[in-house]
């Protein structure tokens, strides 16, 4: 089978592992944690995503992303300012924390469970078995909209950060948050609105991935190859996260067409390793 | 005028002897109601139900049978806590359950040690009646017989010279996998590759690459039907075309969601498919769930529907030879000779494995068809 082809499908699964792990990266960035429930978020997302489309058959599936984004973002932000914002705030070490994203990842696959039910959804839509040829090569017509929508994205953040007052804060309060309070900025809203883009953009990722396989509550799993991407990429850094995405996605793939399929998830975390060995602090890492 | 009287007063004693002798047999019933696997346990206990009607009015006489449902959630640890609770608590006299092979397992121990006769309408595992435990039987073939049937119709049936497995990773396919390989080294039919593919798995072009440059004649999975699902959809993606067998998934409504239009012309193997049995109990039932529930039966249904009647008829010949006992339903239950049942007829063999029809199907125009009833 051509590599060519195998190329295409890993930039594609490879941008939606860039996209949760963008979101474990701006947690990270804004609260100092890791939120093992970013795979979670991005199943929630999927599910909504999957019930607007019920609701809405007629909605064209473009605009579907963005609610879903944005219902689950508005979840993220209750999650931060209920869950996580008053333990930070009693001081509560990243142990705790860990282990509080990973109680709440649990309540949200178990939830989605008792809402959706346990068996698969697939989205009704055509473009979950529609084909496209791009060149030679038939590929899943979701995939150019997943990589339209990353970059869409990735340039929406940078502007977001870099031209807005919203956008500014949130760096200010990720870079220094005692400055940034005294200059007006709400550590605790900056925190939670960080939390909710990240799981807006998480749910993004959930809906696009939807149509290449189904959604189930089990599919936060995909959460521990995002995290390994934002490892990869160097924690906290957006432009990583994305690179280190592609690097994994188009690695277990290329990895398990030339090396060997029955080993291909452990290819991508092979790389991991070596990678990290090599650039202990991550592709775009600084010393120091 | 006096001996009308007398008559009648005979007949109501006679009637309140009788109803004073009637009894309600308590008997339990688990499986996944809940959880990841819901739909084995859920269809399996609706088609036990209806079943269950139709026994208590009247197939054991004025006897009837009280049905305990307990939700084991597929999880080995509370199957075994949920049969123990129908023993300790409810004082079952037998026990219809698990639906998976690993709640059914730990649920055997409990039932050996309180020698109560349980009986499974779905689990599969080979290792299940390897131990020859006297208290255990199922209805359903072993994984053995699926995979032993299914590598002799590939060859023998479509004339197969090759096929390429693919196995889910885990103890529900490795044994299904080794079968079918024993079998097909034993028959003739190549096996041009095996590959063991984790259960978590959702991306499996590089695995379909690989496959196609083998070129086999079949591609035999040993999955799950989520898998399956996949599988068929990133075949017909990447313009793959091979006879692909599915195991039971083709009889499961979410592996043709899942695989769309791709799971057109898949095989699989079945517990049971309605409209396969052309016996009186198999027309019967077909047309009773129809008439019901305005859809064929599942499965699921008729293995839950022919498990209860099976136990129930294992009562009835227990009663006639003196008396219905935990001993003596095991006893008939071993007996169980062609029961004529609404999925075929059924044997239970000395070591508690079932002899029965399995219906090899194939998805056409989206509807499930018989292609051969294995013997």
């Amino acid at each position: 089978m051509n590599l060519s082809l195998q190329l295409l499908s890993g930039l594609a699964v490879g941008c939606i592992y860039s996209l949760v792990a963008v979101g474990f990266s701006m947690v990270y960035r804004a609260m100092g944690l890791v939120n093992f429930a970013q795979g979670d978020l991005m199943m929630v997302g999927a599910f909504v995503g999957y019930s607007i489309i019920i609701s809405a058959p007629a909605l064209p599936f473009w605009l579907v992303v963005p609610f879903a984004a944005a219902l689950t973002a508005s979840l993220g932000y209750v999650i931060a300012q209920s869950a996580l914002w008053p333990a930070i705030q009693r001081g509560a070490s990243q142990t705790y924390l860990v282990l509080l994203t990973l109680g709440i990842g649990i309540v949200l696959s178990n939830g989605a469970r008792l809402i959706w039910g346990a068996n698969p959804r697939v989205y009704p839509i055509p473009l979950t078995h529609e084909t496209i040829r791009v060149g030679q090569y038939p590929v899943p017509a979701v995939y150019p909209l997943i990589g339209l929508t990353m970059v869409v994205l990735i340039v929406g953040l940078h502007l977001l950060f870099t031209r807005t007052w919203l956008g500014l804060a949130l760096r200010a309060a990720a870079d220094d948050a005692q400055t940034a309070s005294i200059m007006g900025v709400n550590r605790r809203f900056a925190s939670a609105a960080s939390f909710a883009l990240a799981s807006g953009i998480g749910a993004a990722a959930g809906v696009l991935y939807a149509p290449i396989t189904f959604v189930s509550a089990d599919m936060g799993m995909l959460g521990i190859k995002a995290f390994a991407a934002a490892v990869l990429g160097s924690l906290g850094s957006i432009p990583g996260s994305v690179i280190g995405g592609l690097v994994i996605g188009i690695g277990e793939t290329l990895g398990g067409q030339l090396v060997s399929s029955e080993y291909q998830d452990s290819l991508a975390f092979l790389l991991m390793i070596g990678i990290l060995l090599v650039k202990p602090t991550g592709l775009m890492g600084k010393r120091g | 005028m006096v001996l009308a009287r007398i008559g009648i007063f005979a007949t109501l004693l006679l009637s309140f002897a009788s109803s004073a002798m009637a009894k309600d047999f308590p008997v339990g019933f688990f499986g996944p109601l809940s959880g990841p696997a819901a739909a084995y346990g859920s269809e399996s206990l609706a088609g036990a139900q209806l079943a269950l009607e139709e026994i208590n009015a009247g197939y054991l006489g004025s006897d009837k049978i009280k049905l305990i449902p307990a939700d084991d959630t597929a999880s080995p640890g509370v199957a075994a806590q949920a049969v123990q609770r129908m023993i300790d608590i409810d004082d079952v006299v037998a026990v219809v359950g698990g639906s998976t092979s690993a709640g059914t397992a730990a649920a055997i121990e409990v039932t050996k040690e309180a020698k109560v006769p349980q009986l499974s309408p779905l689990a599969v595992d080979s290792a299940l009646t390897l131990a020859n435990n006297p208290w255990f039987a199922r209805i359903a073939q072993s994984s053995t017989t699926w995979a032993e049937r299914t590598a002799e119709w590939l060859k023998k049936d479509k004339g197969a010279k090759s096929a390429y497995l693919l196995v889910r990773n885990d103890n529900f396919g490795i044994p299904l996998a080794d079968a079918f390989e024993k079998r097909a080294k034993e028959i003739g039919l190549e096996l041009k590759g095996k590959i063991a593919y984790e259960p978590t798995s959702r991306e499996f072009r590089p695995t379909l690459a690989t496959v196609a440059s083998a070129k086999p004649d079949y591609i035999v999975l040993w999955g799950y039907y989520t898998e399956a699902g996949l599988m068929a959809k990133q075949m017909a993606e990447m313009q793959i075309k091979f006879p692909f067998y599915v195991g039971s998934a083709i009889g499961i409504d979410q592996y043709r969601e899942i695989a769309g239009p791709s799971a057109e012309g898949t095989y699989g193997l079945l517990y049971y498919l309605a409209g396969s049995i052309e016996t009186d109990a198999g027309k019967k039932f077909v047309q009773k769930w129809n008439e019901r529930y305005h859809r064929t039966p599942t499965q699921y249904e008729g293995m839950g529907y022919d498990a209860m009647y099976v136990l129930a008829d294992a009562m009835k010949r227990a009663a006639a030879k003196g008396g219905i006992s935990k001993q003596t339903i095991r006893d008939e239950i071993f007996n169980t000779k062609a029961f004529q049942g609404a999925t075929g007829p059924i044997t239970i063999l000395s070591n508690g494995d079932a002899q029965r029809p399995l219906p090899m199907a194939e998805l056409v125009d989206g509807k499930v068809k018989l292609d051969t009833l294995l013997k």
